[in-house]
């Protein structure tokens, strides 16, 4: 049943999975190449500060490329139920939960390659460049946070799309409701910010989306 | 005018006349500073050297009273609180007396944990921290004025500015030089441990050595304590140019920040950056940032090295570092910690060493935070409802 | 005899215009039962009902035995199911989605797979979507029957496919007529009837009658429809359900002639009762 189920997404997700593999791959090797010369691994004045910066920068590609990838899995998941209005797999002699099961194990396992396919590439950009005094590669670590953010997305993306219209309409509310309320307050001239209070819950620790924040970096101190 | 009786050391005995009336000694600890005075040694001195002496320290008596006597009033007309930790006294508004009362003995501690027996020079005379409107209090030259409080502050913010202030009352104490190269207030480094800032100072200069733009600071960073020496300016420099910067970072300068100044369109900008010419990139970063040249390291770092000073020194070490005319920051450190510069400069390092930051890519509470949520959505999802319609 | 499908006092609603009411649906086992109504009527409904696609707000459900939905999996597990529109995976190729399909059913059969797919003449190397509506209708068939159903619920099979699989006639009711046991007609979430094809084709006549007085006194049979005559023969024309001969000596009695009794088909007996039960 879970090869089946796999082969099915797959299908449905190998058009972005496999351009978002390749990317996954790609970004720590361009990044590098962007901060410092390959070919000139003597990093000098400024050189140094500027690869941090430029390390950092490259921060927002990876969380934005695990969050797409995320996002394109639960898609595939869940695309050929929705266009058929769930009835075939409501017609399969499945428990709901065990169904739902399977499709995100298959999405974890499509996952893989392109977290794999990261930490390849953060392995061989850390190897390619000689690292000034004090400078450290972490791969390793850039990888995993790169795993655990794909999967994070995916997760999210995969529990809204296995409720139902209503609930999809439920989340339209709260966050209408939000921006309502945010609008009502500051017209009112109220200091809070009920929209930036969640935003900011969701994003901090121990929120589900804080691993999205932060510093991601590939070489630092 | 009184009549002293004293004598003189010399085996003489004069008198002097004074129409001031004798102080009752034990009336008022404002008689400190006339004590001190007065316990200074006398030398021999003529009657007439000797009544000008006695008239100073009248003078000064009256003017300590009469201050007495304006605190004094002060305090019992605004309704001020006075809050003391051992010799240590705070004035505060009642809308914030508790937390100061909370407050007071945390800072103290702190300061006596810094400065250690020299901690006496916090309590030489209250800090008044006022929290609503200005009170004839904050212009009494008896009283050290704190920044304004708002009485919705915590413990923790109020121990913090206290300390600091306490920082600044001590800090009148050194000169101008030593003021200029430490940058900041000497407590500065204390209210960051007690905060426990992740950014704060051992980290930062790390973090700062590291990263240097300069070549004295990377190398002093590789773990030659002499370039500390120098990034630190324990020295004097004579040209900073030459000594904390190599061609390469001239150069490098120049390529990457020198366009946004304009530097473009000078005649030393294409042999500098295309033909590697050392001379002009030199000629060029002189013409352009002589007399405003980045120093190596932030005064973070030179905050830093004066508390390990004072570390190293124990008991009286502030009061060395007060005390001492020193011809070079390197002496007045090396007379705080009782030590030689280098020694200090090497325990610098090697606290600085220690303090390397962890990495911010991953930490084990965002990895943990992470999984857990992966599985509370899974199991959201699996909740996922048979009924579509 | 055991029924495969049983329904008491089901209850559905859908908005404020659509409702199924007290439905008591009953399907022999060994049956086949055709399921009769105009659009809208809730049969796609009731079906879905069975299956536990959408939720009963009363009233109970027992497919081959095992309520419905507590017992849905086992009962989907020995249930082939061709709903009204396709609802497989409409990217994958035919090969795959036989595949697919054949990965949940224990009961699967390859073999019986492989022998409909040439006899349907579908080629497994296309894909869903590029099929017509009939091959689609003739794959979903294939995916039904080679799972070994116990039960098989077929929505709408005929729809879109070709004469000659229908073979001849392009009304559904008559194919109704020709394949089913049984007939359950639906109008308006209401069951208007249910009995056995021959039941419903022999007890139904037209009846012409002259001399008929007004009003009619405790006939035998279920009047279901009196209209006057054609013009072309003299009396009334009746329609009428649980004819028997005897009931001849009836019209005696009651002072009118019958002059001729006509044989109805399946479809006009099929609108005489929705016509009978709009009326009410």
């Amino acid at each position: 049943m879970f090869k089946v189920i796999l082969q099915s997404h797959w299908s449905w997700s190998k058009l972005l999975l496999g351009p978002g593999t390749v990317a996954a791959f790609a970004l720590p090797i361009l990044a590098v190449q962007e901060a410092g010369s390959l070919s000139d691994p003597q990093l000098s004045a400024w050189g140094t500060a500027g690869l941090l910066h430029e390390m950092e920068q490259w921060g927002t590609w990876y969380a934005a490329l695990a969050a797409a990838l995320g996002l394109a899995v639960a898609t595939g998941a869940w695309g050929s139920d929705h266009r058929g209005g769930h009835v075939y797999a409501l017609s399969l002699p499945l428990e709901r939960w065990r169904y739902v099961l399977l499709r995100y194990g298959s999405g974890v396992v499509l996952l893989a390659a392109p977290i794999v396919f990261f930490w390849l590439g953060a392995l061989l950009a850390a190897a390619a460049i000689e690292l000034p005094n004090g400078l450290h590669a972490y791969p390793t670590a850039l990888a995993t946070r790169f795993g655990l953010a794909a999967l994070v997305a995916f997760s999210v993306f995969f529990a809204i799309s296995a409720g139902t219209a209503r609930t999809a309409g439920y989340i339209l509310v709260a966050v209408g409701g939000l921006l309502a309320a945010k609008l009502l307050l500051s017209a009112a001239g109220a200091a809070f910010d009920p929209l930036a209070f969640v935003i900011d819950r969701l994003t901090s620790w121990p929120g589900p989306l804080q691993v999205f924040t932060g510093r991601w970096m590939l070489i630092d101190v | 005018m009184s009549d002293f009786q004293v004598g003189n050391g010399c085996g003489q005995r004069t008198e002097a006349t004074s129409s001031s009336t004798g102080p009752p000694v034990a009336r008022s600890s404002l008689l400190l500073p006339l004590l001190l005075l007065v316990a200074t040694p006398i030398e021999c001195q003529t009657a007439a050297e000797y009544q000008v002496r006695v008239d100073s320290l009248r003078d000064e008596w009256q003017q300590r009273r009469s201050e007495f006597h304006s605190l004094a009033s002060a305090l019992l007309s605004d309704g001020i609180d006075t809050i003391k930790a051992g010799p240590f006294t705070i004035l505060t508004d009642e809308p914030i007396a508790d937390v100061m009362k909370q407050a007071v003995p945390l800072a103290w501690e702190a300061v006596r944990e810094t400065l250690r027996s020299d901690s006496m020079l916090a309590a030489a005379r209250p800090i008044y921290f006022p929290t609503g409107g200005s009170r004839p209090i904050s212009s009494s030259p008896a009283v050290a004025a704190g920044p304004w409080i708002g009485d919705s502050a915590d413990v923790e913010d109020v121990v913090n500015r206290i300390i600091l202030t306490v920082g600044s009352e001590v800090g009148t104490l050194l000169d101008d030089g030593t003021r200029l190269w430490l940058g900041a207030n000497i407590m500065s480094p204390t209210v960051a441990r007690r905060s426990g800032w992740s950014g704060s100072y051992l980290p930062s200069v790390y973090v700062e050595l590291a990263t240097s733009g300069s070549a004295v600071g990377r190398t002093c960073f590789a773990g030659d304590l002499t370039a500390c020496r120098a990034a630190l300016e324990l020295d004097p420099v004579s040209d900073p140019i030459a000594e904390w910067y190599d061609t390469q970072d001239l150069r490098r300068f120049i390529e990457r920040a020198g366009m946004s100044r304009g530097w473009g369109s000078t005649e030393e900008w294409i042999p500098c950056v295309q033909e590697s010419d050392d001379t002009a990139c030199d000629r060029l970063f002189r013409a352009r940032l002589e007399g405003s040249v980045l120093h190596p390291v932030s005064p973070m770092a030179h905050q830093t090295l004066a508390a390990t000073a004072l570390q190293m020194g124990g008991d009286g070490a502030y009061g060395r570092m007060v005390q001492t005319v020193a011809p070079t920051v390197a002496d007045w450190i090396a007379a705080a910690a009782a030590a030689p510069a280098d020694s200090v400069v090497a325990r610098w390092y090697s606290n600085v060493m220690a303090a390397r930051p962890a990495p911010t890519t991953l930490t084990a509470a965002t990895g943990w935070s992470a999984l857990v949520w992966i599985v509370v959505l899974a199991a959201i999802a699996t909740r996922s409802t048979r009924w579509r319609s | 005899m055991s029924n495969a499908i049983e329904t008491r006092g089901l209850e559905y609603r859908l908005g404020k215009s659509f409702e199924i009411r007290d439905l008591a649906l009953n399907v022999p086992e060994g049956s086949i039962y055709g399921f009769l109504g105009p659009n809208g009527a809730g049969k796609t409904t009731t079906i879905q009902l069975l299956l536990a696609m959408r939720r009963a707000k009363a009233g109970s459900i027992t497919v081959l035995g095992k309520p419905v939905p507590q017992e849905i999996t086992a009962v989907l597990a020995r249930t082939g199911y061709v709903p009204e529109r396709p609802h497989v995976d409409p990217g994958l190729k035919i090969e795959e989605a036989t595949q697919f399909h054949g990965a949940f059913y224990p009961s699967w059969d390859a073999a019986v797979a492989d022998s409909l797919l040439i006899q349907f003449d579908l080629d497994r190397t296309r894909r869903i979507k590029r099929l017509s509506k009939g091959e689609t209708g003739k794959f979903l068939m294939v995916l039904a029957l080679a799972q070994r159903p116990d039960l098989l619920v077929l929505d709408e099979p005929t729809d879109g496919l070709d004469p000659v699989v229908r073979r001849e006639s392009s009304h559904l009711v008559h194919e109704v007529e020709r394949t089913c046991d049984w007939i359950g007609v639906m109008d308006k979430g209401r069951l208007v009837a249910e009995m056995t094809t021959d039941s419903f084709k022999s007890g139904i006549k037209r009846l012409r009658v002259a001399g008929a007085p007004a009003t009619i006194a405790d006939p035998p049979f279920v009047l279901l429809s009196r209209q006057p005559g054609d013009g072309i023969s003299e009396g009334e024309l009746w329609v009428v359900r649980g004819w028997q001969a005897p009931m001849r000596d009836y019209f005696e009695s009651a002072g009118a002639r019958l002059t001729e009794v006509m044989d109805l088909d399946l479809e006009d007996g099929f609108v005489e009762l929705l016509r009978t039960a709009r009326s009410r």
